[in-house]
């Protein structure tokens, strides 16, 4: 495992007499090296609060991570040099995330200075290296951020993060910023650096057809808490968790066989952000269409159901019920 | 998959095209046409190149006279081609006198200007990415010299220290100070939480080089726009001072030393009181102008083209 969390939580204060939000609770997930951690689930679920605990960029009000076999203090505020070299933050807004006065050679070149990773006057053909890998033209190292599309600058962010040489990659959802076309170049992108440089990858995103793509094990999030948790053959094929079903259903089905059934719906979405888990019972409950009493009373935990599949759901456990709605 | 990885290679990011230039990110050149296509930005900057001009043409010791010669014969002559402004009650040239008094006005406000913007970027970016305590230390502190009106607080320092040119640019700047924090502190603030500056941070960057790298080139265009109504201010700041008789102490010429000995002189000599005036109007209009061209220029909501 080279990068683990035990328990993580970050509760952010209510401003102006409004109460605690808890952006996510209990949340212990693990990376191996070289393998992809696809994290799923709605906007407000908390999965780009854990990109950026994950990051260093905020530090978490309870929990621990753990990063290459160190166990980092929970109060660990700002980002060391040590981590840098080990974990990297892709942003979603390629654009957003280069400093619109830098060129691609002085944004590159900054991080191989700062970390002394090349001598001075290696520093351009490192730079035209790194946007190798990415598939960039040399001629890329003198545009700015304002002269590159999307796709290019979600390049440039890709190569500039690579420059580190991190281990784990923190790609928070890398291509939803993207068009359409360009998306399945990026992910094929990715793909390929994580076989050269063996990287391993969070990969988190509202969109599971994008997630079972390059994920070797999947995390669903609803309202900060994991629902359901395993390998992906398990978790897309048979989904324990209600909230996954509905997931699911909702990719589209390029199938002409398949997309004559009408999709399951999700309920209309209740108010997204967790405002506190002081009510008693499931969070999805009122949105579930599997409810039944005890979802009301108690909140289930994080239960291993089918070997390495865990889910959180009073219904799934119960084994007659999970098979009486397989492949629905 | 495979088949994908041949699409990405064949044509990938090639057929990508690069948008355009997005409205307020442009190189050095594209600002300064941007300046000269709006109207006050162009306005201003002619003008405040013939201010400067002139303040060089006298330090350069190229005035049509020499400023401080007296002469008996000359005193109190009307405006004609060999005194283009007139005289004085000395006899001295007032053109050759005001292109002396703004220099010396120009130096001020430059030292002024550079302390308040020194001061006031630092103070607005410190307020805007600590927060906490030390945001709130520098903006009460502002608080404190904002509320004394600038004029007063500027006479008060230059009683306590005494007139010269350097007290004069010390007391002019430190009322500038607090404009400068504030406007600074605004967009600080937003760049902070800005993805690129995370990135920054997640890169292992240090507070000051995320600080003078990543945030700082970001804020020169609000930094430039005060920069230029803080030179209008300074000089306007500096004549009043010296027409209260608290500017640089004479033989240093001054356009508001030379309007206030005007004032007695108006009704028989108009051109001794019209011609320092107008000086001090076309800087202070100058120096405004251009700083509404660099808004201008700046800020997409405000552009015209």
């Amino acid at each position: 495992m080279i990068l683990g969390t035990d328990q993580l939580s970050k509760v952010y204060r209510g401003r102006g007499g409004r109460p605690p939000v808890h952006a996510l609770s209990g949340v212990s997930i693990a990376l191996e090296a070289g393998s992809t951690l696809g994290i799923v689930g709605e906007s407000g679920c908390g999965k780009s609060t854990l990109a950026r605990l994950l990051a260093g960029l905020e530090s978490p009000t309870a929990g621990s991570i753990s990063l290459a076999g160190a166990t980092l203090d929970s109060h660990t505020s700002p980002p060391s040099r040590e981590r840098a070299r080990l974990i990297q933050l892709v942003f979603q807004d390629p654009h957003s995330s280069l400093n619109p006065r830098l060129t691609v050679e002085q944004a590159i070149g900054e991080v191989l200075r700062v970390h002394a990773l090349v001598e001075r006057r290696r520093v351009h053909d490192r730079v035209a290296e790194l946007l190798e890998m990415v598939a960039l033209p040399e001629r890329f190292v003198t545009r700015h951020p304002h002269e590159l599309s999307g796709g290019q600058a979600q390049r440039v962010a890709i190569a500039r993060a690579l420059a580190a040489q991190p281990q784990i990659l923190v790609l928070d959802e890398p291509t939803s910023a993207l068009d359409v076309s360009v998306r399945a170049e990026i992910m094929n992108l990715l793909v390929r650096l994580q076989d050269e440089l063996q990287l391993g990858y969070v990969f988190i995103s509202h969109d599971l057809a994008m997630v079972r793509h390059i994920s070797d094990e999947i995390v669903v999030m609803y309202l900060g808490k994991i629902v359901e948790q395993g390998p992906y053959q398990r978790v897309l094929d048979a989904p324990l968790h209600p909230y996954t079903r509905a997931l699911a259903a909702a990719v589209p089905v390029a199938d002409p066989d398949l997309a004559g059934q009408p999709p399951a719906r999700l309920p209309a979405a209740q108010a997204a952000a967790s405002t506190g888990a002081a009510e008693a019972g499931c969070q999805y409950e009122p949105r579930c269409p599997l409810a039944e009493a005890i979802c009301r009373q108690s909140e289930p935990v994080l239960r291993c159901l089918d070997g390495s599949h865990a889910a959180a759901c009073h219904v799934a456990a119960g084994p007659a019920r999970l098979t009486g709605t397989r492949g629905g | 998959m495979s088949s994908l990885q041949q699409r990405e290679a064949a044509g990938g990011p090639q057929r990508e095209l690069a948008v355009g230039a997005s409205a307020h990110r442009r190189s050095k050149a594209q600002l300064l046409r941007a300046l000269w296509i709006s109207k006050s930005g162009r306005a201003g900057l002619i003008l405040v190149s013939l201010v400067v001009l002139g303040a060089l043409v006298s330090v350069a010791g190229l005035s049509p006279h020499n400023p401080q010669a007296q002469s008996t014969s000359q005193v109190l002559k009307g405006p004609s081609l060999n005194h283009l402004l007139g005289t004085d009650q000395f006899g001295r040239d007032i053109f050759s006198l005001i292109l002396e008094a703004m220099g010396v006005s120009l130096e001020i406000a430059c030292i002024a200007t550079l302390i308040a913007g020194v001061l006031g970027t630092l103070g607005g970016i410190a307020a805007g990415y600590l927060g906490g305590f030390a945001s709130t230390v520098i903006l009460r502190a502002a608080d404190v010299i904002f509320a004394i009106p600038a004029i007063l607080l500027a006479l008060a320092i230059v009683a306590a220290l005494g007139p010269g040119i350097m007290n004069s640019a010390l007391a002019i700047g430190i009322g500038y100070i607090p404009i400068f924090v504030r406007v600074v502190r605004a967009p600080v603030l937003s760049l902070r939480s800005a993805d690129f500056v995370g990135a920054a941070r997640v890169l292992g960057f240090s507070r000051s080089r995320v600080l003078l790298h990543h945030i700082l080139p970001n804020v020169y265009g609000v930094v430039a726009v005060q920069v230029s109504l803080a030179l209008a201010w300074g000089i306007l700041a500096e004549a009043s001072l010296s027409f209260l008789g608290l500017g640089p102490p004479p033989p240093t010429a001054s356009l508001g030393e030379m309007v206030y000995s005007a004032t007695s002189l108006s009704g028989i000599a108009w051109w001794t009181l019209a011609g320092p005036s107008a000086a001090i109007v076309l800087a202070v209009l100058g120096f405004n102008l251009l700083g509404d061209g660099f808004r201008d220029a700046t800020d997409p909501r405000t552009r015209r083209s």
